[in-house]
């Protein structure tokens, strides 16, 4: 029978998590400014262990199932978003068995056929190409990239030699060190990148989303019952508060999408449609979520002294590093839709 | 940890009430739509396959005796599964089914224990239908439920109730009828009463049937009491009940009430979305355009891909806030957010339904077009659209502790 509610083990390392993402919350504006995260911060995430929930327990991780560790991770996000998703977004590599240290470069075509305009090639041993928007931790060592083959995409594992990366400057999420990287080096073939990997991939990110989505709300939330606006609290006009509900659904139900998708993938169904569904639907909810906040606080949205359009800019580049909502619908329509069209065409 | 796993009994209620929503209740829809009346015979159809809103939890999360003497826990997540199913057939005949209906969740929260059995105990009788409703609405007060102006005097050995309700689920129909009034309307919320009143009490009469929009075959009257006498045994949950809160009960019944009820509508909304999204791919399928198959349309594909996303999360808070139900924790914000997300997603969805099939001047599939019509009232009904957000607004700020006049 469906049910809810999180166990004691989940709830204690997202209780965790969170009470990182408080203490690191003062750290957020200076972070984001400077493109850094103190060391005292990094050294603090990886002894707590938050930096290894999704690895397994031989590389040191606690194993935790995927709906265990985006609990945690939407709940220090929602407290510290911009370092939160610094921190944890470039360990995604940690989901397919690569130590901390190395960074995901994700140059394949898409479980889909989706052709990028630049993409990484593997053939004979060899890794060339560019990918167009990476996500790096600091302290890389090693890359796992997502490269395509002309049979399906696949996972090789590259050393630093012969990986050129070009920083880019994006409007949001500084501290991730995004990069463009062109590579031509030798490169270790691993097993395939297709359906279940990439669903793994669209359920680790949509979490961070998910934490956005839901500091922003508290904070539109906060502000709408402190601040007066014609003599009453600005909450108490429906033209505030019930955006402020619309977003409260939509974050729900995103979440709710994910869970399901999670569940489903834990429990060996082919999730990949629900899992690029639920990715879709987080990054919409998060969007409306801080585009929210940022109209509710009126001008002071639109200037640095709150957070709001901090948020909307690191929105805006974390949606992009996780798949354009094209793509993502062109991979919701894979399993149902595109076979039928298939069918009888 | 969040399961979504329906167990066998879920398995079983799901697929035995789709059978019955497919063969028994889809082949009448149409025609029950055009009379705006239920086939008299679908009710012995309906007897003998034992389907009834006895389905639904009258006290939910509690054991209640189930037919032949046994005792079962009945869960509102059972419901919502059942809710789902029959509305995927037709909602207009899942808001018919014999039972207390909406009238339920009062007598069961409030009634004192020989008012649960002798109201209830007229649906023991299987010669014939019978239905109970839920009489809160008025003509100058829907949403604003604090506002409803019908009034009830203390007179020696009872009340007597003054006022009309309208837009009564089953009210035409009914054996009896859970009516609120008010002792004093400067009194607001605290001068709440809650009555049982049975059919066929003077006073008491069925003012008009209302022809709608949609759901035409469910009944939907008007009822009238002109200085309708009930006893005092018909004070929902006695005068000590009232005595003892000495406030706002007989308004925090209805909202019981609501916060109940949300989710089953909830489910209604995501059969009948769930119904036409299932209905526009079996057409779209059979249709081509400039010499392609309509699937192959990108935009297309992805309207029928956003349409099953939409239903699924409208499930999923649908079953969040019954579960919460179940486990007894508050799920009026939960409840809410079901009912306002669900209606408003499922009249999209309704309408694109119809963009998408009604092409090349060919006339729009009918159980489309019924269904677009009968979705319209889940945005307007146990609370509209923005009720519910207004719920849910003020939930949030309850959240902070804050009071913000809203």
């Amino acid at each position: 029978m469906f049910r809810f509610d999180w166990d004691e083990d989940s709830q204690a390392v997202a209780e965790l998590a969170r009470e990182f993402g408080h203490a690191a919350a003062p750290a957020e504006r200076e972070a984001a400014e400077s493109g850094k995260i103190p060391q005292a911060l990094r050294t603090q995430v990886s002894e707590l262990g938050l930096l290894d929930l999704h690895r397994s327990a031989e590389q040191g991780g606690l194993g935790l199932p995927a709906l265990s560790v985006g609990h945690a991770v939407a709940s220090l996000v929602q407290e510290a978003p911009t370092i939160g998703t610094a921190l944890l977004l470039p360990e995604a590599a940690g989901l397919f068995g690569q130590p901390a240290g190395t960074a995901l470069v994700d140059g394949g075509e898409g479980h889909l056929g989706y052709r990028r305009p630049q993409s990484l090639r593997l053939a004979g041993g060899q890794i060339a190409g560019s990918a167009g928007f990476v996500a790096f931790g600091e302290n890389v060592a090693s890359f796992l990239a997502i490269a395509a083959t002309g049979d399906g995409d696949r996972f090789c594992r590259v050393e630093g030699a012969g990986m050129e990366l070009q920083p880019v400057t994006a409007m949001g999420l500084s501290p991730l060190r995004l990069c463009r990287v062109t590579a031509q080096a030798e490169a270790e073939p691993l097993g395939p990148c297709a359906g279940p990997e990439r669903t793994a991939l669209f359920l680790y990110t949509a979490p961070f989303f998910h934490g956005y989505g839901r500091a922003a709300l508290a904070y539109a939330r906060d502000y709408a019952a402190q601040r007066k606006a014609f003599g009453r609290l600005i909450g108490s006009f429906q033209g505030i508060a019930f955006p402020l509900a619309e977003v409260a659904m939509e974050n729900e139900a995103a979440e709710l999408l994910w869970q399901e998708a999670a569940w489903r993938h834990a429990a060996g169904e082919d999730a990949f449609k629900l899992a690029a569904q639920a990715l879709r639907a987080a990054k919409d909810a998060a969007f409306l979520a801080v585009n929210t906040c940022v109209g509710t606080l009126g001008g002071h949205g639109f200037v640095d002294d709150h957070p709001a359009e901090r948020w909307l800019r690191d929105v805006e580049t974390l949606s992009a590093l996780a798949g354009n909502r094209t793509a993502l619908g062109q991979a919701a329509l894979a399993s149902q839709t595109r076979e039928e069209a298939q069918g009888i065409a | 940890m969040p399961d979504f796993a329906e167990s066998t009994k879920e398995q079983t209620i799901r697929a035995y009430l789709h059978y019955f929503a497919e063969t028994e209740i889809r082949p009448r829809s149409l025609e029950a739509d055009r009379m705006a009346d239920i086939q008299p015979d679908f009710y012995s159809v309906l007897d003998r396959a034992g389907i009834s809103t006895e389905m639904m939890p009258r006290d939910p999360g509690s054991p209640r005796p189930a037919e032949g003497g046994k005792t079962e826990p009945q869960t509102l997540r059972t419901a919502v599964l059942a809710s789902e199913e029959l509305s995927w057939g037709d909602a207009s005949f899942m808001l018919s089914l014999p039972g207390p209906g909406l009238g339920g969740p009062p007598v069961s929260f409030i009634g004192t224990p020989e008012q649960r059995e002798r109201f209830f105990a007229v649906f023991q009788d299987r010669s014939r239908p019978h239905f109970g409703a839920y009489a809160l609405t008025e003509p100058e007060a829907g949403s604003d439920v604090a506002g409803i102006r019908a009034r009830c005097e203390e007179v020696p050995g009872g009340f007597r109730i003054t006022g009309t309700k309208t837009f009564i689920t089953n009210g035409s129909r009914a054996d009896w009828v859970v009516v609120f009034a008010t002792v004093d309307p400067e009194l607001g919320r605290a001068g709440h009463r809650t009555f049982v009143v049975e059919r066929g009490r003077e006073g008491f009469s069925v003012g008009r049937k209302h022809h709608k929009l949609g759901l035409r075959a469910s009944d939907t009257a008007e009822l009238v009491f002109q200085d309708c006498f009930v006893p005092e045994e018909n004070l929902l949950g006695g005068r000590a009940h009232y005595e003892r809160q000495l406030s706002q009960e007989g308004f925090k019944v209805a909202m019981a009430t609501f916060d109940s009820t949300r989710p089953l509508v909830a489910a209604m909304a995501v059969g009948i979305a769930r119904a036409a999204a299932e209905r526009t791919r079996e057409l779209v399928q059979e249709r081509y355009m400039l010499g392609r198959a309509l699937p192959r349309y990108r935009a297309l594909e992805e309207s029928l891909d956003d349409m099953d996303r939409r239903v699924r999360a409208a499930r999923l808070l649908t079953w969040k806030s019954a579960y919460l139900a179940d486990a007894r924790q508050p799920q009026s914000r939960a409840a809410s957010m079901a009912k306002a997300y669900a209606g408003s997603q499922a009249v999209q969805i309704c309408r694109e339904a119809l963009e998408l099939t009604a092409d090349s001047g060919e006339q729009p599939d009918a159980l489309l077009e019924k269904w677009f019509r009968d979705i319209r009232v889940f945005d307007l009904f146990e609370g509209t659209a923005q009720v519910q957000r207004l719920v849910v607004a003020r939930r949030l700020f309850d959240e902070i502790g804050a009071k913000v006049g809203l």
